[in-house]
């Protein structure tokens, strides 16, 4: 009987009666209907007191603005206490307690849900009515709390060994700032991006407590190779840093041109082509290109020379005669033709593709990007000496012997 | 069953556990015992599997720690780690985090129920269940770690410090009676580190005493008093086991009193 009477007060309770953990601290509300109701009762009550009907007007449109202030600031805020107050990677406590529980993805979290439920609907259409009554898009509310809640999501799958829908979340702002004059198609993006960010949450904290399988004990661990300082850094037997996949320097391109488009888009930089422009524009456009590629460029040959002493310097090649030292040298083919590509791009994709400089600016940045992180020579491929160019002594030992010498049966 | 398999763990380069190998039967109740900065809370860690040992390794009913993610998932649903500080969400009631609690090692919603609201009645916490933790204070705080491991039900309960914390002296005792009936009559294994003899005397099957991260004396309180060579109260046999000068300088202390 007991029993009877215990389950359904429990299964009400976590249903229909929101838990307390899961609202939002009661300063906070207080602090939203102070600041949302406050000034229009004062200027209301000062309307009536004075009988000054044309408080009507000016005050009350910058009022309303401001409301709409508010709100948008409680969409905000609510999108990132959902999952600051929830997630085990950003409540501080949380991840180290639930590590030393039997919990699993299969069962709900311990103190209330990451993704949104029925109950967040609530606190949502109460901030959409306050919106809609300042003249705030029905949609922009529910919008605004998803944008604020998908970019920590992202964030936190990083963290939590999801790393693909991460990279995927992470296409999610700039399209998001793209849509913003249109609120209601900006909501079926988050929309769409949050059904990625449910899946990846899913997956995150069914890897949960997020240990590499092939994890190493803190104190077996290779000492880092900056520790040993130049050029012990280079001798040392220290595996070299992996090189990165052409994929992902591909994909890191991509994501920085589409932020770059995102946020040109969003400040109203034209992205068709400009009826006015003519051949000076295009000569504008590889100077631009030219100062940002020598940046880039110098960037990827500082991100290869510092530290490292050159094996000749400028004076020794001129007393030698021997100007280009091809071993050597072919480090900066790279950062060359990352130059090149900068000054070229911008003008190429004007002249050829007629797009506007916000889509030039990105494919520039792309094509640019891509070279500076994929050409070749990798890092460990490039260095004369050390673990990275010379494989260690054991295994050039069995890489001279014939086969099937010194392996056991 | 607790075994400690040649455990050495150290910080840095500063070594706090070497080469402990103990064994805890199952319905025992055992204390970890030693100076501060010794080890206690490390070796309750590596046990707990908060801490990875640089060598060694602990099983528990067969299963070793951090060996497969089965082994380890099979390991939390038996073992509760209660430790010295424990974590409470600032918002949460402390009904709220013993129901939490209770859910989480999956006791039965009836049982749970029942036997929440008997802790924190035990634990003179019933007037103040539905505050949030954020008032509470540490004494109080304390009261609602140990309901809410209390309410677990786990058959393997590793309390580092269960009685330090500001825990008054009904809490004391409730919590010994607790511990003692739930070795005694539900063949719980418990392990806890405490720095307080009286409270061993009393409530442990065995002791088990670390000096400098080595176990100097892993026995009953009557068999440490063999090994420490005399009688006297377990202080005395421990300070004779940990520190085997304290006695002479207490002598040295009072004897100048007398002289002077």
């Amino acid at each position: 009987m007991k029993r009877l009477t215990l389950v359904p007060m429990s299964l009400l309770q976590r249903w229909l009666v929101p838990p307390r953990q899961f609202l939002v601290p009661a300063v906070l509300v207080a602090l939203f209907l102070t600041l949302y109701f406050g000034p229009e009762l004062a200027l209301e009550a000062l309307r009536r007191w004075f009988h000054a009907p044309e408080l009507r007007y000016g005050p009350w449109q910058d009022l309303r603005e401001f409301q709409a202030k508010v709100v948008l600031g409680a969409c905000a805020l609510y999108g990132l206490f959902r999952i600051f107050q929830f997630h085990p990677v950003t409540r501080p406590g949380y991840k180290p307690w639930l590590e030393q529980t039997p919990w699993t993805v299969r069962q709900p979290l311990p103190l209330g849900p990451v993704h949104l439920v029925l109950r967040d609907a609530l606190a949502i259409a109460g901030l959409t009515a306050c919106g809609a009554r300042v003249g705030v898009h029905w949609a922009l509310p529910a919008a605004l709390v998803g944008m604020v809640y998908l970019v920590v999501l992202m964030v936190t799958l990083l963290v939590g060994h999801a790393p693909k829908h991460a990279i995927v979340l992470a296409f999610g702002p700039p399209l998001f700032a793209i849509l913003a004059n249109q609120p209601a198609w900006m909501l079926a993006a988050v929309g769409a991006f949050y059904c990625i960010g449910y899946a990846g949450l899913r997956q995150s904290l069914a890897k949960f407590p997020w240990r590499d399988p092939d994890e190493v004990h803190p104190s077996l661990m290779p000492p880092k190779a900056l520790s040993l300082g130049w050029p012990l850094k280079w001798v040392a037997p220290i595996p070299p840093d992996k090189p990165v996949p052409a994929s992902i320097g591909f994909l890191v391109a991509l994501l920085v041109a589409w932020w770059l488009l995102g946020l040109m888009v969003f400040s109203g930089v034209p992205v068709g082509p400009d009826p006015h422009a003519d051949r000076l524009e295009i000569l504008r456009l590889m100077a631009g290109g030219a100062c940002c590629g020598l940046f880039a460029a110098v960037i990827r040959a500082v991100g290869y020379l510092v530290g490292t002493a050159p094996p000749l310097g400028t004076l020794g090649r001129l007393r030698t005669g021997r100007l280009v030292i091809p071993e050597y040298d072919h480090v900066l083919v790279a950062p060359a033709m990352v130059w090149l590509l900068a000054t070229v791009t911008p003008g190429a994709a004007f002249y050829f593709l007629h797009v506007g400089s916000a889509a030039n600016a990105a494919i520039s940045v792309f094509v640019v990007l891509s070279a500076a992180i994929n050409l070749a020579p990798t890092m460990a491929a490039w260095r004369l000496t050390g673990a990275g160019s010379h494989p260690a002594p054991a295994v050039v030992g069995r890489e001279r012997q014939p086969k099937g010498v010194g392996q056991e049966a | 069953m607790i075994r400690v398999n040649n455990v050495t763990h150290h910080y840095g380069v500063r070594p706090v556990l070497r080469d402990v190998s103990l064994t805890v039967r199952r319905g025992e109740l055992v204390a970890l015992m030693g100076p501060n900065g010794m080890g206690k809370s490390t070796l309750m860690g590596v046990i707990a599997g908060t801490l990875w040992p640089v060598s060694g390794s602990v099983d528990i009913n067969g299963w070793r720690r951090r060996a497969t993610e089965g082994e380890e998932l099979a390991i939390r649903k038996l073992v509760l780690y209660l430790p010295a500080d424990p974590w409470i969400p600032r918002s949460f009631t402390a009904r709220q985090w013993v129901l939490t609690m209770g859910r989480v090692y999956g006791v039965e919603d009836a049982r749970l129920f029942d036997h929440a609201e008997r802790l924190l009645e035990l634990f003179d916490l019933s007037k103040q269940s539905d505050s949030p933790v954020s008032s509470f204070s540490s004494g109080q705080k304390k009261k609602a770690a140990l309901c809410a491991a209390l309410v677990a039900e786990a058959p393997v309960m590793l309390l580092d410090e269960p009685f330090s914390g500001g825990l008054d002296p009904s809490g004391i005792l409730a919590l010994k009676r607790v511990l003692r009936h739930r070795v005694d009559k539900e063949d719980a294994t418990v392990v806890m580190a405490t720095p307080v003899p009286e409270l061993v005397e009393e409530l442990a099957d065995r002791v088990a005493v670390l000096r400098e991260g080595r176990l100097v004396g892993y026995d009953s309180v009557e068999g440490l008093r063999q090994l420490a060579g005399g009688g006297g109260s377990l202080d005395e046999v421990y300070e004779r086991l940990v520190n085997p000068q304290v006695m002479s300088r207490i002598e040295d202390y009072f004897g100048a009193e007398r002289r002077a």
